[in-house]
């Protein structure tokens, strides 16, 4: 604790401010308003891996998951002055990274370009196309898990849209149900439906795993 | 890594949504990149760059730049509206023949106004209606003829209509005087001290004749000019212009407004008002 202290004054001599941990994300952005760059990063730790999981289970491609959380913290830092922290700010940032996701999306339909998941996603995600899973035993047990993620996240990646969103914010990111429907400007009641069916279209892809 | 299933509301979860909800909640979550950081900086000062003007001149000047030329212009242009009306002086010119009717490219008015040598006539030849004649304030016994005309077919422009405010007053300029061209430096005063004598007069009139007793006989009248068409003939005597009687040495100061004649046609003294 005392080492904290010495260490925490040692960098304040040198000019360089340690936000603490302690500090709330509305501290912290007003902070990166009067200039403190380490505030803004400090942000950055706390939702640079959860952003990145949630748009990677979202686009099912990493690469451009990260670029989108990027973005999404590109954006955040030049809207800062249009904030206004009476929203909670981990529900204004996945705001953000959604409408990101969502417009890639729309604009990988446009140019048809075939990913991962165009391979088994059709044009307007009314109806799923699904290659159910390799059920061959497989020596290794890492790959098998390996193998349940991947059939997994090609299922959740062939949910439409609007079931995809709540499900991936509800039961990967663990958002609450308020968090959710704030996130997604929603009611209450249509973000619990969408979830609920959501799921149900998953377990009929995911039969064999459950 | 958070194996756990969430639990939701008992009344919102169905035992297959727990199925489902744990399997998603095992997945194995993936992480940021070690440059996530320096690359999510390196976009926010590529932004910063971005937004930065491209020629670096203050925003006030920026604006106010294109402002004062605004101004500039604008006021060049009211300047412009506002004197372009202004009368600039024409040269004198000695010359004691009878006037000449300059063409008109505007269609004729019901006025006329007589320029004698070496008075200020209004540049451009502009003197816009009506209102801005009457309103002119001439010099000593200026003769302006500002006698209303009627409309008929015969005195409109061809293919024009007869708009009585819209015409402009015929300028009637003796011989030799050229309006456009550059006024002397003291024209003004030359304006003032002109003495315009009164057979000067009654030949911009179109009248020719000889002072006689008691006025100017009249020997000849032109056909289509201002006396002939106000109805002078041959023979009258003019008494008086505006009311001035006509002697041997009477002279005009500069422009005057000829608006009747006092003749004497045989036994009977009649006013003649002059028509354009």
């Amino acid at each position: 604790m005392a080492l904290d202290k010495i260490e925490s004054v040692g960098m304040e001599v040198l000019g360089i401010s340690m936000p603490s941990q302690k500090l709330s994300d509305h501290e912290l952005i007003d902070k990166t308003k009067g200039g403190d760059e380490a505030a803004f990063g400090e942000i950055m730790d706390r939702y640079r891996n959860p952003l990145t999981n949630y748009l990677y289970r979202f686009l099912n491609d990493y690469e451009e998951a990260v670029d989108l959380a990027q973005e999404t913290f590109v954006r955040v830092y030049f809207a800062l002055e249009r904030y206004h922290t009476q929203f909670a700010f981990s529900t204004y940032i996945y705001r953000i990274a959604t409408n990101l996701a969502i417009s890639e999306i729309r604009r990988r339909k446009r140019r048809r370009l075939l990913s991962l998941t165009g391979l088994f996603q059709t044009e307007d995600d009314s109806t799923v196309e699904f290659q159910p899973a390799d059920t061959r035993i497989l020596a290794d047990e890492e790959l098998v898990e390996e193998e349940r993620d991947k059939t997994i996240a090609r299922a959740i990646a062939a949910l439409p849209e609007k079931y995809r969103v709540p499900v991936i914010l509800r039961d990967i990111e663990g958002k609450s149900y308020d968090e959710v429907a704030e996130i997604m400007e929603l009611g209450l009641g249509t973000t619990k439906s969408r979830i609920s069916r959501g799921r149900g279209l998953l377990k009929e892809k995911l039969g064999h795993y459950l | 890594m958070n194996t756990e299933p969430i639990k939701d509301n008992v009344s919102e979860f169905r035992p297959d949504d727990e199925s489902v909800s744990r399997l998603l909640s095992a997945m194995k979550r993936v992480e940021a990149p070690k440059d996530f950081d320096f690359k999510v900086r390196a976009r926010i000062a590529a932004g910063r760059r971005a937004e930065r003007p491209a020629i670096g001149i203050p925003a006030a000047i920026r604006y106010a730049l294109p402002l004062v030329v605004l101004v500039l212009i604008g006021a060049y242009f009211g300047f412009n509206a506002i004197y372009s009306n202004k009368n600039i002086n024409v040269p004198e010119v000695a010359d004691s023949k009878p006037p000449v009717v300059v063409p008109q490219l505007a269609p004729a008015s019901n006025e006329a106004v007589v320029v004698p040598v070496g008075s200020a006539v209004p540049s451009n030849q502009v003197i816009d209606d009506r209102a801005v004649v009457k309103k002119t304030e001439f010099p000593n016994n200026a003769v302006v003829d500002t006698t209303p005309k009627k409309s008929t077919a015969t005195n409109r422009p061809a293919g024009e209509s007869y708009v009585e405010g819209s015409r402009q007053p015929t300028i009637l300029y003796p011989r030799g005087v050229n309006p456009n061209s550059a006024p002397p430096a003291n024209a003004k005063a030359m304006d003032r001290m002109t003495q315009v004598p009164a057979s000067e007069v009654l030949s911009m009139f179109g009248v020719s004749g000889t002072l006689g007793e008691g006025g100017w006989k009249v020997e000849s009248v032109g056909p289509d000019t201002l006396a002939g068409r106000s109805g002078v003939r041959a023979g009258d005597v003019i008494e008086a212009i505006n009311d001035q009687a006509l002697t041997d040495k009477m002279t005009f100061k500069g422009k005057f407004n000829g608006k009747s004649l006092r003749v004497r046609r045989g036994a009977v003294t009649i006013q003649i008002t002059l028509k354009n």
